[in-house]
């Protein structure tokens, strides 16, 4: 039992307190056991993730990432204390605050801080796995960018873990905050002017937006073009959408992207009128299949440099030829 | 006002009649009829198949909901179908039917948008009014929420759906497809006592579920543990897994409401773990039974009723079918 605490807050997985310690006011996260998970289960993610917590927070803190600071860990009672931060959390700023939400300057000042947040995380190869605009903070004292609740967080140095990482908060940041797509370019514009590596994690990024399921996510969210007739917006849109409108329209389909209210499959004949206001051959159904297959050879001779193997085709994937499972 | 809803997106062929007072907003459901494509075990349903199945045994069907519905034809209002998501074959055996019918009936089509027909009956039958929606199916594993005017995805699966990992755990077990897969793992699993590790894949809210099928393969080929065991192990670490992340998005949006759909959300051990997760949370957790969380054409035609009353309609030329949904373009 934590001595003199008070509850402020119910997180999904944890309760967070405020308590002395020792001569601070400490922010106590207490991690509570799960009714519903099976006993095994729950102890098991319980301690890993209390103790890549306190190991990613502590890492994060060492390299000069505004965290706060790590006072103590009590693995027996599954409960971190760390330093309580004044500020404001950005998700409250960008939905309350109504400096944030007309001065674009200041929009802009406060993405370029998550970008360079971010990019130091990622520098030392933390996923932070959580990461939204309610886990991000203003310091009120230096206005300085806290990233708070590592509670997701592992350490990895795959390009592909951080373009999930990147993805989980530009889908936090469009489903949170509408119209909020240019912010997030700023971001990850920051991002990359700050972090060496960054050109094959945005590469990643690219390739995530497009993957499995997400696509028709994709042209929910994502930096859909706000003018219905420049062509360059349509091309960006070609892009994203391309490989779930091979599938998803016959050929005397089209679409087009604009505002959401305009956002409707037409027929063919209703279209002729905004043709002639885009450039080219808009045949999604073509396009997405000739971007598709770029793509896959792309990524085929890439590998095959790599590993000099040999692959079979299969159509829609390759193999190596004789090669075993490899061991990780 | 009665609108008759033709669902046919995947194994389940389903006709359903509904009747909504304009006046006092009361709902009467007047036939539910579903016909479900059952393959041996160790098999799958394909596409091809099944659309021969729903093309088979739709007429049947929709007399057999008229006759249970007594329902003039010429009383019903509004014919809906289902527009996708769905597999392609299947979609397009039904929408014919339901165009043919508007044709010879005379009636306004609408086309309904699957998922949102799981949720709108969801709502329904339960009177949720505005509750983090958890939607697990053979082909759709999300954590939605209505805000800004509409149903947004706040969390879902990275690569397979809950269901089909479910269906395609049963086909390695070579379990029953009889009624459904996710029943009999239902079974097996009261069974089971050993809890065996399986990876557990939560990425913020999304979650993924395709390293647990290969996992399974190989332990079950090397190690001893019973098919039961197997069954419970997997339930517990799955449910577990969208426990925690409708939890998240409760969390995040701050409701304290959850309303689960979709076909594995009859799995009572789900509907358990779910409630004693917003037992802790002191919110409130509504589920419904198979005839309304499996496949059923009473959604389509409760969603395309509310959209028709609003106004719209499908134009002939326009009801189409997609396999995958812009959710955009639903109403």
């Amino acid at each position: 039992m934590i001595e003199n605490a008070t509850l402020i807050k119910q997180g999904a997985e944890a309760r967070i307190h405020t308590a002395p310690f020792l001569t601070r006011t400490a922010i106590v996260k207490e991690r509570f056991s799960k009714a519903y998970r099976h006993p095994i289960l729950d102890k098991k993610l319980t301690t890993r993730r209390v103790n890549q917590e306190a190991r990613c927070l502590f890492k994060c803190r060492k390299s000069g990432v505004d965290t706060p600071a790590l006072y103590f860990v009590d693995t027996e009672n599954s409960t971190i204390y760390m330093e309580f931060v004044r500020g404001t959390i950005v998700k409250d700023l960008l939905v309350t605050n109504s400096v944030y939400i007309q001065n674009k300057v200041k929009q802009d000042e406060l993405a370029k801080k998550i970008g360079i947040a971010l990019a130091k995380v990622h520098e030392i190869d933390i996923i932070h796995g959580d990461l939204t605009t309610s886990n991000l903070m203003l310091r009120e004292s230096n206005q300085s960018l806290v990233v708070i609740d590592f509670g997701l967080s592992y350490i990895s140095s795959l390009p592909e873990d951080k373009a999930v990482d990147l993805y989980v908060l530009e889908r936090a940041f469009l489903s949170t905050h509408p119209n909020s797509e240019e912010m997030f370019t700023e971001i990850l514009d920051a991002y990359r002017k700050n972090y060496n590596a960054s050109q094959g994690v945005l590469s990643k990024l690219a390739e995530v937006r497009l993957r499995g399921r997400k696509r028709s996510m994709n042209m929910q969210y994502g930096t859909q073009g706000k003018v219905i007739h420049r062509a360059s917006v349509f091309k960006l849109n070609i892009e994203r959408a391309s490989v779930s409108s091979s599938r998803l329209y016959t050929n005397n389909m089209k679409v087009i992207h604009g505002p959401p209210e305009y956002n409707q499959i037409l027929g063919k004949s209703e279209l002729e009128g905004n043709e002639k206001k885009i450039e080219g051959e808009c045949d999604m159904s073509s396009m997405g299949k000739k971007f598709e297959k770029e793509k896959r050879d792309k990524r085929r001779k890439k590998r095959k440099e790599q590993e000099n193997v040999e692959y079979v085709d299969r159509g829609y994937w390759s193999e190596p030829v004789g090669v075993e499972k490899r061991e990780r | 006002m009665i609108a008759i809803g033709f669902e046919g997106s995947a194994n389940k062929l389903g006709i359903g009649i509904i009747e909504h007072n304009t006046e006092s907003g009361v709902v009467n459901i007047l036939a539910n009829i579903r016909h479900t494509h059952v393959t041996p075990p160790g098999t799958g349903f394909l596409p091809r198949d099944t659309a021969v199945h729903h093309r088979e045994h739709i007429v049947p069907v929709v007399k057999e909901a008229l006759k249970t519905s007594n329902v003039q034809i010429k009383d019903i209002d509004v014919i809906c179908y289902t527009k996708g998501p769905g597999m392609g074959a299947p979609l397009v055996s039904v929408a014919v039917v339901a165009r043919t019918l508007a044709l010879l009936w005379n009636k306004p089509i609408v086309g309904v948008n699957h998922c949102i027909g799981h949720i709108e009956m969801g709502r329904e039958i339960t009177k949720a009014d505005n509750p983090v929606v958890l939607y697990v199916s053979g082909g759709n594993t999300q954590v939605i929420a209505y805000s800004e005017h509409r149903y947004r995805i706040f969390g879902e699966t990275l690569d397979i759906a809950v269901g089909n990992c479910l269906d395609r755990f049963a086909r390695i077990l070579n379990l029953s497809n009889d009624p459904s897969p996710g029943y009999n793992i239902e079974q097996h699993a009261k069974k089971g006592k050993k809890f065996i590790e399986l990876p557990y894949t939560v990425k913020g809210m999304d979650v993924s579920f395709s390293g647990i099928l290969s996992n399974i393969e190989t332990i079950k080929n090397e190690q001893s543990c019973s098919p039961e065991d197997l069954c419970f192990s997997l339930q517990e670490t799955v449910f577990a897994m969208l426990v925690e992340i409708t939890e998240r998005a409760m969390a995040h949006i701050g409701s304290k409401e959850v309303l689960i759909v979709g076909g594995v959300g009859c799995n009572l051990r789900l509907q358990e773990m779910m409630a004693q997760m917003v037992e802790q949370r002191d919110g409130k957790v509504f589920a419904t039974d198979e005839r309304f969380c499996i496949d059923n054409g009473i959604m389509i035609a409760h969603a395309g009723l509310l959209a028709y009353r609003t106004g719209f309609i499908t134009p002939l030329e326009r009801s189409t079918c997609t396999q995958r949904y812009v959710m955009l373009i639903c109403f």
